[in-house]
């Protein structure tokens, strides 16, 4: 009994580690990505303003 | 002065809405048909054991009322936004929770309504015998009646105007009352068992603190949802 | 060079990746010290380990939904679309949390009492919080004017926050009534150098990810400003 206990215990900390790297993963690739569009969308705002002048 | 003129509005706003139901009586019939086909199949569920059923109905009963409610609380909301009349009622000065306040009333008398009919009805389905204590009983079937019309009447106001409205409006709506469910459904069974322990009172109060203090939160909150 | 409408200018990320490093050091730290340093207990034997997640996890869930109600109260009051923001990132953290509360939950309940699950009240509470925030986040998804969505989670966000006390106590007194045994919930040879340990790893990266995700949500946002400014002048 005692040592099954052990597979419950990695199961825990693996669930932890899942959520928070895989949260880890998901929030940057969407600062990465929400970067990436704002970056683009100042471009072709200055584009268009140096078209308007 | 304002005062009164709010209340006027809100019975104007509470008789319209009931009246648009009354005329179309398919509305009721529908609501009531639900409750009571819902009663059916729980029983299918746990019966035939007739004492099962017996030990379940008050929770049945809630259930299936909690499911007939909630096709009402989306068409309170569904005249308006087909007409557009919604924009035509914010243009009219004065308070928005007269509103708010209007549906929750012709919501609470169709739910009510609705209960006089499929309450009986369990009752006989479950093979439930009436207690000395349903007086007792009819005060917590108003007061659940007015959490889960509450809470839906506000929901509905929002669920109606988004995409999904059929989805969304038990998904925010039904985790918000579990604890009027359960204070109701536990009143209710105890109640109907002749309450040896006493506990009904105790639920009971639970569910008019619950009534209290979000029929304040939602009247508060209902302007903030209705502009946007 | 470009006169474009500065109010909206998105955060940097500045010293926060630093600090989400610490955290996770800080986790992994704390993790080390409950794995290895301390004793088994007398009634859950290797068991109490989990307790080093587990109730991190759910301390730092209660407080995330904490924020969450501070910003959307603080939304209403201001309107600045940025609280709004702010609130659905706590929010969305606050859902993972939760999720994770639950499974860890889990995985102590089955070698425990032999069942995955139980109708235990904390237990059943959070699965009801986690409905009450599946159901927040559902909301956002399905309403796009940025306005009326913020509104609208608003007040969403704060009466389900209301609502938690409520939903705790009122299934508490559900399972006590009945004189059902509650799980055991204090323990006494719990390491709490250790616990606090895990538990501030968690606070801090709880905050470090509500930053970024916070912050990658100011950017869409900017972007769709920058949009509009863009569409607007010509």
């Amino acid at each position: 009994m005692p040592n099954n206990n052990w597979t419950y215990i990695t199961a825990a900390y693996a669930a932890a580690w899942i959520a928070v790297i895989g949260y880890w993963v998901f929030v940057h690739g969407a600062v990465r990505r929400a970067r990436a569009r704002y970056e683009e969308a100042l471009a072709l705002a200055a584009r268009g303003e140096r078209r308007a002048q | 002065m304002t005062w009164n003129n709010d209340w006027r509005r809100v019975r104007a706003i509470a008789w319209k809405d009931l009246t648009t139901e009354r005329r179309s009586k398919a509305g009721f019939n529908g609501v009531v048909a639900l409750g009571v086909t819902i009663l059916v199949l729980f029983g299918f569920a746990l019966g035939p054991d007739a004492q099962a059923m017996r030990d379940a109905s008050a929770g049945v009963l809630w259930l299936a009322a909690l499911f007939a409610a909630v096709l009402a609380f989306n068409r309170s909301y569904q005249v308006e936004l087909e007409s557009g009349a919604l924009e035509q009622l914010l243009l009219y000065p004065g308070s928005r929770w007269t509103i708010y306040t209007g549906k929750l009333l012709a919501n609470l008398a169709f739910v009510g309504l609705m209960l006089v009919i499929v309450v009986p009805v369990g009752i006989v389905l479950y093979q439930v015998s009436v207690p000395a204590t349903w007086p007792a009983l009819l005060g917590v079937l108003a007061l659940g009646a007015t959490g889960i019309c509450t809470l839906g009447t506000f929901y509905a106001s929002m669920s109606s105007r988004s995409r999904a409205r059929e989805v969304l409006l038990p998904l925010l709506l039904f985790p918000m009352l579990v604890p009027a469910l359960l204070a109701a459904m536990q009143a209710s069974k105890a109640l109907l068992n002749g309450d040896m322990m006493h506990e009904a009172g105790a639920w009971t109060k639970l569910l008019v603190a619950y009534d209290v203090i979000f029929l304040i939160a939602t009247h508060l909150a209902f302007e903030h949802v209705i502009e946007a | 060079m470009t006169s474009l409408p500065t109010q909206w200018i998105p955060p940097k990320p500045g010293r926060w990746p630093l600090f989400g490093a610490s955290a996770l050091g800080l986790l992994i730290a704390g993790q080390a010290l409950g794995v290895l340093a301390s004793p088994p207990d007398r009634d859950m034997g290797d068991l109490e380990k989990i307790i080093y997640v587990h109730v991190p996890a759910a301390w730092v869930m209660s407080v995330t939904f904490a924020i969450v109600m501070y910003y959307s109260l603080r939304y209403l009051w201001k309107r600045d679309e940025r609280d709004d923001l702010a609130a659905a990132s706590a929010a969305e953290v606050g859902t993972v949390l939760n999720a994770l509360t639950l499974t860890l939950g889990m995985i102590f309940a089955k070698p425990t009492w032999g069942v995955w699950w139980t109708w235990d009240a904390r237990l059943t509470s959070t699965l009801v919080l986690f409905l009450i925030f599946v159901g927040y986040l559902s909301l956002r998804g399905f309403v796009d004017d940025p306005e009326r969505r913020a509104q609208w989670s608003a007040a969403v966000g704060i009466l389900g926050a209301i609502n938690v006390g409520i939903v705790y106590m009122s299934v508490r007194w559900w399972r006590t009534l009945h004189q059902v045994q509650s799980s055991p919930d204090t323990v006494d040879s719990i390491y709490v150098l250790a616990l606090r340990v895990n538990a501030f790893a968690f606070l801090f990266l709880m905050i470090y990810f509500v930053r970024r995700r916070y912050e990658s949500m100011c950017l869409e946002r900017a972007a769709d400003h920058a949009a509009e400014a863009a569409a607007l002048r010509t």
